[in-house]
């Protein structure tokens, strides 16, 4: 319990608007721009929305209510991070061995995210500079592996990529900002590149909505098209291999739609070409589109990454966080479906048609297509320089939030200052991020691999937990309590029954079929690389368990949070 | 684009769009359990 003579002083946010502010900054990332508009146009506009605000509000909304409530009171008792916030609602010193999870997850998470915010700052520098005026697709491709190095481990450092000045700069302002601490750093920083974010992405789409049909060579590559590849609940694709390759307009003709066929089939000799009609209700029974909209929800809303409670954390006792949770998710929401789902696939499909847009992976489609686009579009070096600072802003806004777990870790539990906090944050960042940019060979695998064990499944088993905290250890009354007290709208009604019976059993569903999927259905890739001891997969994941290992004796030996706190008094209504 | 295409992309943008105009808005208002500056004893 926090005394008088505790050198820590309790730290709070400045304002409201900020603290909504940084933890919408800390949802939005490469998600929202780049996997969203992918995956709705995918599986037909429409279906995929119903379940995707279906999630929004049974899964997403719930979950972040339950950190938010979790995080507030803990902050309360004194403990930032999900280690010492486990333990001081749980009165278990078992829970808070099981929260160290919630400060391993982020950090092995921001190893990868400043690589990545490494390369979105040189693709900005690049296209600046006008380096990314490349002709065709291979160029790009070339582009790209040359400068992230991905053809071979530690090709990034041979000299002939500028991907590590970028990396660098990328991880010194991230921990200048975590340095400067909560309010002149996170805060500060989020309430200008939040508004300049939203700025830059409605310049953008305004460029987007007025492309036209920008080559009258082709005459269906148009952002009418774009957008109903989009949107459209029905429509008919040609598909090649699985993948679809064209999309028939609404409006053509039968013979219209057969020249198109023909066309196709003329691009692709020798294969076949499938007509699929994708439709509303089809679309609906596939059991898939809603996993994946629920998936989507889940990892948009970052939750389970442990930042919304430490963030929750700062947030004086009797200030609303009901209000505040809810706006953020909603500017989430706003950026990615009011933004991007408007954007991105619109301008792949209008200059450079549906083949580029569909099936495209988040990376594929952001540092292959996304360049080409901006290439081919009028004005589009200044477009382009300003999607990928966009990107960078984006980004950075996320991985400080991902890395202040870490340091109230250290903070409480190690007893260090900022400063040392972030000298040690930083070394075991920088150890794990080098390795990561330097087995970029076989598919990026260290990247792939703590996406896999970081990044999807410890998510999914810190969300249980918190689930279990919530419901079974604290009492979902309790919590919902906490969650009203300052609250400046009233609560659902039955938000009680959301979070005990749906909210679990959607989490249950996503969990399993991802588990089903891969670890029973077929091995993963990942388990496998493990299993066969490729150092692109080993020495990362080593890393991990050596930060585990250290992070349990911290907990172990420290003399805060060693004994059981006193008994929790019901909060007052 | 169906007209379909056009409700479903004019419902989703308005509800994130309208819920976030709410939730601004009432986040920017005074807070309605803010404290009243007490009246000056007679």
């Amino acid at each position: 319990m926090p005394s008088k003579s505790d050198p820590a002083p309790a730290i709070t946010w400045n304002s409201q608007l900020g603290t909504m502010l940084a933890v919408a900054g800390s949802a939005v990332g490469f998600g929202n721009f780049l996997r969203f508009p992918g995956l709705a146009a995918q599986y037909g506009g429409g279906a995929f929305m119903i379940a995707y605000f279906s999630a929004f509000l049974l899964l997403g909304v719930p979950l972040c209510w339950v950190e938010w409530a979790i995080g507030r009171r803990s902050g309360v008792l004194g403990g930032h991070s999900c280690a010492s916030a486990f333990m001081l609602i749980s009165h278990s010193s078992v829970w808070k061995y099981l929260g160290i999870a919630g400060v391993l997850a982020p950090l092995g998470i921001g190893m990868y995210y400043m690589y990545l915010e490494g390369w979105t700052l040189g693709y900005c520098w690049s296209t600046a500079t006008g380096a990314l005026n490349l002709h065709d697709s291979a160029e790009f491709a070339d582009f790209f592996a040359r400068f992230t190095g991905s053809h071979a481990d530690g090709a990034a450092y041979s000299g002939a990529s500028s991907l590590p000045y970028f990396f660098g700069i990328a991880i010194l302002a991230n921990l200048y900002l975590l340095y400067r601490g909560i309010t002149r750093g996170i805060e500060w920083f989020c309430k200008w590149s939040v508004p300049v974010l939203l700025i830059t992405a409605l310049v953008i789409l305004v460029r987007v909505l007025t492309l036209g049909t920008p080559d009258a060579t082709h005459p269906y590559r148009n952002v009418d098209q774009g957008l109903g590849y989009m949107w459209n609940p029905s429509k008919t694709v040609l598909m090649v291999e699985g993948k679809t390759v064209e999309m028939i307009p609404v409006a053509a003709t039968e013979q219209q739609a057969s020249q198109i066929y023909r066309r196709v089939q003329q691009d692709f000799p020798g294969k076949q070409v499938v007509r699929e009609h994708i439709s509303l209700i089809r679309g609906l029974m596939n059991p898939d589109l809603w996993i994946t909209a629920a998936g989507q929800i889940f990892f948009s809303l970052s939750i389970g990454f442990g930042t919304v409670l430490t963030y929750a954390s700062y947030v004086a006792r009797r200030k609303d966080i009901a209000l505040v949770s809810l706006t953020a998710n909603a500017a989430n929401e706003a950026v990615e479906v009011g933004l991007a789902g408007m954007m991105i696939v619109p301008a792949a499909v209008s200059l450079l048609g549906v083949a580029a847009a569909a099936d495209a992976s988040t990376f594929g489609l952001g540092f292959n297509v996304l360049p080409e686009v901006f290439a081919a579009m009028p004005g589009g070096r200044i477009f382009g320089t300003l999607f990928f600072g966009l990107l960078f802003l984006a980004a950075v806004t996320s991985s400080i939030s991902i890395l202040q777990p870490t340091m109230a870790f250290l903070e409480e539990f190690w007893r260090l200052t900022r400063t040392q906090s972030v000298v040690m944050a930083g070394l075991i960042i920088i150890v794990g991020a080098f390795a990561v940019s330097w087995y970029t060979g076989e598919g990026m695998m260290a990247l792939s691999t703590l996406d896999f064990w970081m990044g999807t499944m410890c998510l999914y088993l810190i969300s249980a937990l918190y689930l279990v905290l919530f419901r079974a250890v604290w009492g979902t009354r309790n919590g919902i309590r906490e969650l009203g007290r300052g609250s400046r709208i009233p609560l659902p009604r039955g938000l009680g029954f959301v979070i005990n019976w749906i909210t679990p059993t959607i989490l249950l569903i996503i969990f399993g079929s991802w588990l089903y999927k891969n670890i029973f259905q077929s091995t993963s890739e990942h388990i496998h690389n493990l299993l066969d001891g490729k150092p692109g997969a080993l020495l990362p994941m080593a890393w991990m368990l050596i930060i585990y290992i250290f992070m349990t004796f911290v907990v172990h030996t420290s003399r805060r949070f060693h004994k059981r706190p006193a008994k929790l008094t019901p909060p007052t209504p | 684009m169906t007209l379909a295409g056009l409700i479903t992309m004019i419902l989703s943008i308005g509800f994130v769009w309208g819920l976030l105009t709410l939730c601004v808005c009432r986040l920017l208002r005074e807070p309605a359990n803010a404290p009243t500056r007490k009246k000056a004893k007679s």
